[in-house]
């Protein structure tokens, strides 16, 4: 497959803060590439580097090949992205502003405005489009830029949380497009929405501190916990200090977490488990759950000094 | 690219049309008012001190305005509600960005200024022809421009609410009051007269005020002051490619 988007040993410092350090990672043609972190971790500046609104200090980084420091506008011409914040412009109609952006993606008007049309009409706001931005709630404002994003129909979409404010048939609305140009566009996307990640991603990367921690399909990412389930005990009280001694005694029990009346452990052996329930049943068990491991057990375990 | 930021501006301009002509008009009334009436009782020139004073009218009206506009888009463009990240993802250039603001100031403080030129025409009961307002005209227009790219240019770093208004307001005494708009600058300390008599700006003032006396009229204060404004387009852009990508 051929790279779409191509980082190599990004390096980026802000006031004595480095965002981004030897950050490197691709994106195929026509997939899905999800950015996972914790607030912080550098995903919106990884968007906005490759859309030009932030600098590098070190590294290059490629858009269908071309560079983004020398060929930013030829970027960005063929790049729709939507940011984190509000930011349409206040001043003009919701129509306007999709026409507006599409003619700086140089659109002619009549292209412009039968996209905006034709978006507003998918995204069921088509009865907005002569109210200012100001009159709307806020979810309807992040469809409205979500359209803007793609009014001008670009090859690549980055897309900072896209979903973040939006109720659910908004939501579904939003992936609806996303899953149908999936198979024509790039699609780069930054969320803490691991349950979104999991379902729409071709390719996950998990961020942390300004680099990527690991990155892979959901299966290898998931391969790499060797078969760690996730077991939850319930109790009708906290656990005591003596009972977490006990299992903390148990060699191949990893990361025991009391959360209230809960008790959170891994392993990889399901005979440690019957162990510690074994255990638990003396101190007033109410419940039990297990599970495999899942991707946010595996980011937990990464951006939180790993699960082992 | 810059015509659909202009396109925007106009957008903009047409919803706020009848506000906008109320200021147009408002503005050189209420210098006339508050400024040139009451003076005219103090104040003794060569000629009527209501004639004299008509330029500083269209100077102070025009230039004011241009810009308050420049500064007040310039500021909702970098500081306000992310509208500059929200340009800057399209292909657009900063010159684009900075000339479409600069434009639409100067277009607008060039309005103000035939307002102002007509209106004073209307209070003052006097002739002024076809010639001589073109002539005022070519005399106003660079005046205008300086400010328009002085309020961009400001913009950039202008945050706060408080200090914009002290700029604005700032810049209302310097146009009104102390570069012989107004005021006479023979009322003014030598030595200050001495500076300020070196500005093109204060140039371009006397030279409108030669202009309705039928006086001989310079023309340095246009070169300087076009030589100025592409100094300081110049800067702004510069400043435009160290803050806007950061």
């Amino acid at each position: 497959m051929e790279a779409s988007i191509t980082l190599k040993a990004i390096g980026k410092t802000f006031r004595n803060n480095t965002l981004l350090a030897d950050l490197s990672f691709g994106v195929e043609k026509g997939s899905t590439f999800v950015i996972l972190g914790e607030n912080g971790a550098g995903k919106s500046v990884v968007l906005k580097l490759l859309v030009g609104l932030i600098e590098k200090d070190v590294g290059m980084a490629y858009i269908h090949g071309k560079d983004i420091s020398t060929r930013g506008d030829e970027i960005r011409s063929i790049t729709g992205y939507m940011p984190q914040i509000i930011d349409l412009d206040d001043e003009l109609t919701i129509l306007e502003n999709l026409e507006i952006f599409g003619r700086l993606h140089g659109l002619s008007v009549r292209d412009a405005n039968t996209n905006a049309l034709n978006w507003a009409e998918r995204l069921n706001f088509a009865t907005n489009l002569n109210q200012m931005p100001n009159d709307l709630s806020n979810g309807n404002k992040r469809l409205v830029q979500f359209a803007r994003a793609l009014v001008h129909d670009p090859h690549v979409i980055i897309l900072d949380e896209p979903t973040t404010g939006l109720d659910p048939h908004s939501r579904i609305k939003v992936w609806d497009v996303l899953d149908k140009l999936h198979q024509h566009k790039t699609i780069l996307f930054a969320t803490q929405n691991f349950a979104e990640a999991e379902r729409y991603a071709d390719r996950i990367a998990i961020l942390h501190e300004g680099n990527i921690k690991m990155d892979g399909t959901l299966e290898r990412l998931i391969e790499t916990t060797h078969g760690l389930s996730r077991y939850r005990l319930s109790f009708s009280q906290p656990p005591t200090d003596e009972f977490m001694e006990k299992l903390k005694a148990f060699p191949r029990i990893l990361r025991p977490q009391v959360k209230g009346t809960e008790l959170e452990f891994y392993s990889r052996e399901r005979k440690q488990f019957f162990k510690a329930l074994e255990l638990a049943l003396k101190y007033e068990l109410e419940d039990i759950d297990t599970s495999i491991c899942r991707l946010h057990d595996l980011f937990v375990g990464l951006t939180d000094g790993g699960l082992e | 690219m810059l015509a659909v930021l202009l396109y925007r501006d106009w957008l903009n301009i047409k919803k706020n049309g009848i506000s906008l002509l109320v200021i147009f008009t408002m503005l050189p009334m209420l210098l006339h008012l508050f400024l040139s009436l009451p003076l005219s009782n103090i104040i003794s020139v060569d000629i009527r001190y209501l004639n004299w004073a008509a330029p500083g009218i269209w100077v102070t009206a025009s230039g004011l305005l241009a810009f308050c506009v420049a500064i007040l888009r310039m500021k909702k463009i970098k500081h306000d509600s992310g509208q500059l990240d929200a340009l800057l993802k399209t292909p657009l250039r900063n010159g684009e960005i900075i000339f479409s603001v600069i434009i639409v100031a100067t277009l607008l403080g060039f309005f103000q200024a035939l307002v102002s030129i007509g209106l004073t025409v209307l209070l003052n009961n006097e002739y002024l022809g076809f010639g001589q307002i073109i002539l005022i005209l070519l005399q106003i227009i660079p005046l205008i421009n300086f400010y328009a790219i002085l309020g961009t240019l400001l913009g950039i770093f202008i945050k706060d609410g408080i200090v914009l208004i002290s700029v604005i307001l700032l810049i209302f005494l310097i146009l009104a009051l102390s570069i012989g708009s107004f005021l006479p600058l023979e009322i003014f300390p030598t030595n200050y007269v001495e500076v300020v008599n070196k500005l093109p700006l204060t140039s371009i003032i006397n030279s409108c005020q030669m202009i309705i006396q039928n006086g001989a009229v310079s023309y340095i204060g246009i070169f300087l002051t076009f030589l100025l404004n592409i100094f300081l387009v110049l800067l702004t852009l510069v400043v435009s490619y160290k803050t806007f990508r950061k």
